[in-house]
């Protein structure tokens, strides 16, 4: 079982934030309220793991939420895909201009 | 503030010239061979930018290039990771506040073939696993590639001051930060092995029997790595819990503040908490207090102390409270960090009403673990299994560290998380392993492998080890 020490009903979760880019507790639950389990589909969302980070600071807190909000187990959740470039880097620098 | 006395490390001796940079038009002062970050925290400058939604004060906490939570524009380039970009005299340093507007008449960039490198290994990242992995597959005859994006060799070696355990072929008495300088000198001396620092790899990619590792090198070139067989050995990213207030600036991974204090010699603060009291936990308490930073407490979840019962008793000796059953509730402070509550849990994992405890602490340290940086293997294609004994999710292998695609192999934390011991005994095995499969190396370095195998059951056949051994179990296939 996945223990995350919150209590929800004390706490503002507008003020706990999952992802650097100002994904909040709130928006995941939210999500998951309404049966959005994926994180695939949350990421689409929510916009959490598009960001510089890519996914590495908020996935892995993405996924241990949905674990301990469904009761799931971390084995079950699916990790989003991951695409090139695993890190943003300008056009430019694609197209290597000089 | 800058460390000037330590009972370790010598700064005024690793510190290179002294020079200036500006942040909003300010003079600081830094000296070269530092990040950007370094330089504005040693003046004292904790928030690096806004938010772009919501406009969050956003100030450090990798410290490794891998979050997003220093990114400033520096000589009018935006987004620029000040973390692992070295200052440079006169560098003009700015927040952001907002998303950076695209130029509106800006014509697409023409198109240029990249700069192209090949090898027989291309092995990324140069932490012990890679360092490892390169001597050990250059001294097998392959000629090697050795990728890190920063800008320095021996990944978190070198913020480790303290001695490592094991047997003396494993260093042991040896300081994590003394580690780094051997490997890397031996890494050095190597004709076959070619060094690209501040280079990203930003794809793996299969191209007929070769591999095809895209790197950036220094966010402006790009550069086209070909080999035989590629090692990743790209570490872990440190974990983040949920609590109030958890983005302010002032909490910070467990790693960033040895990074602070450690190699670049500059005080994360003044009163610290830390969150978790496994070894990192414990261990850097006890560094926080070599450098002369007060350690308010450390709360801990689980009712027991997860680290070696060494640590904690000299933790405690020197007046530091662990906390167990406790956990953090929330981070308060207009910019950044001024206080932190914290409560003890009931058998569920509840915070206890009327237990709450204020620390007044300007740093927040989360020592809650580490997650196997998996991107490129992930992205590569390689099968995945989310494996809780290693740290999250890590890919399945052989007992020689190739994954499941042919010449594609895994070394050290990226592997599942353990020690640098035990990445720098993965990084042999999988460099020469490697070697092996291209056919440059000779059928004797099998035994190498054999004896580097028996080294790692030793080493895990400690108290510590049996976890790692039960998830050894779920993702170790032949």
């Amino acid at each position: 079982m996945i223990k995350l020490n919150i209590d929800l009903e004390k706490i503002n979760p507008e003020e706990v934030f999952i992802c650097g880019c100002d994904v909040t507790l709130k928006d995941i639950l939210d999500l998951i309220d309404q049966g959005i389990t994926d994180i695939q589909l949350i990421k689409r969302l929510t916009h959490v793991g598009m960001g510089f980070c890519q996914g590495r600071y908020c996935i892995d807190t993405v996924a241990r939420i949905i674990a301990w909000k469904t009761g799931k187990d971390l084995k079950e959740i699916k990790l989003p895909v991951a695409r090139t470039p695993i890190r943003p880097v300008k056009m430019k620098v694609m197209a290597d201009e000089e | 503030m800058r460390l000037t006395e330590h009972p370790v490390l010598d700064f005024q001796k690793k510190r290179g010239r002294k020079i200036t940079i500006y942040f909003e038009g300010q003079p600081v002062e830094a000296y070269e061979g530092e990040t950007i970050v370094m330089a504005l925290h040693a003046a004292g400058i904790r928030v690096l930018g806004y938010s772009v939604h919501k406009h969050r004060p956003r100030g450090l906490f990798c410290a490794i290039g891998k979050c997003s939570s220093c990114l400033m524009t520096v000589n009018g380039i935006p987004n620029v990771r000040t973390c692992i970009t070295l200052v440079e005299e006169g560098m003009d340093i700015r927040m952001q506040q907002e998303k950076p507007i695209l130029p509106k008449n800006a014509k697409p960039p023409e198109w240029r073939e990249a700069e192209k490198v090949s090898g027989d290994i291309v092995i990324i990242g140069g932490g012990p696993a890679g360092l490892m992995a390169a001597i050990n597959a250059a001294d097998a005859g392959a000629k090697v590639i050795l990728l890190d994006e920063n800008p320095m060799l021996g990944g978190q070696l070198v913020k480790q001051t303290h001695k490592f355990f094991g047997k003396r072929e494993q260093f042991a008495g040896v300081r994590g930060i003394k580690i780094a300088e051997i490997l890397e000198e031996e890494v050095r001396k190597r004709e076959n092995i070619e060094i690209f620092l501040e280079t990203s790899a930003i794809m793996l990619l299969q191209d007929g029997d070769e591999k095809l590792v895209v790197g950036v090198r220094k966010n402006k070139e790009l550069v086209e790595f070909r080999g035989k067989a590629v090692i990743v050995a790209t570490g872990a990213m440190e974990k983040m819990i949920p609590f109030e207030g958890n983005d302010l600036p002032g909490v910070y991974g467990a790693g960033a503040i040895q990074t602070l204090m450690n190699t670049y010699g500059v005080k994360p603060g003044d009163r610290v908490l830390i969150v978790g009291a496994g070894n990192v936990g414990l261990i850097l308490a006890y560094q926080l207090i070599q450098a002369g930073v007060e350690v308010r407490a450390i709360v801990e979840a689980m009712p027991k102390i997860g680290g070696y019962f060494v640590h904690a008793a000299k933790v405690r000796r020197l007046g530091v409270p662990i906390l167990t059953r406790h956990t953090i509730l929330r981070a308060e402070g207009k910019e950044k960090v001024e206080r932190a509550v914290v409560a003890q849990i009931d058998e569920r994992w509840r915070p206890i009403p009327g237990t709450e405890k204020v620390f007044d602490v300007d740093v927040i340290a989360l020592a809650v673990g580490l997650r196997p940086s998996i991107e490129l293997l992930h992205q590569v294609g390689c099968q995945i299994k989310y494996v809780p004994e290693l740290g999250g999710h890590v890919v399945i292998r052989d007992s020689r560290m190739e994954t499941t695609i042919r010449g594609i192999f895994v070394a050290g934390d990226s592997a599942g998380i353990e020690e640098a011991t035990t990445a720098m005994l993965e990084g042999k095995i999988a460099g020469i392993a490697a070697a092996l499969e291209i056919s440059s190396a000779s059928p004797e370095w099998l035994k190498e492998i054999e004896k580097a195998q028996k080294e790692l059951d030793e080493f895990r056949a400690g108290p510590f080890g049996r976890k790692v051994l039960e998830g050894i179990k779920k993702v170790v296939v032949e």
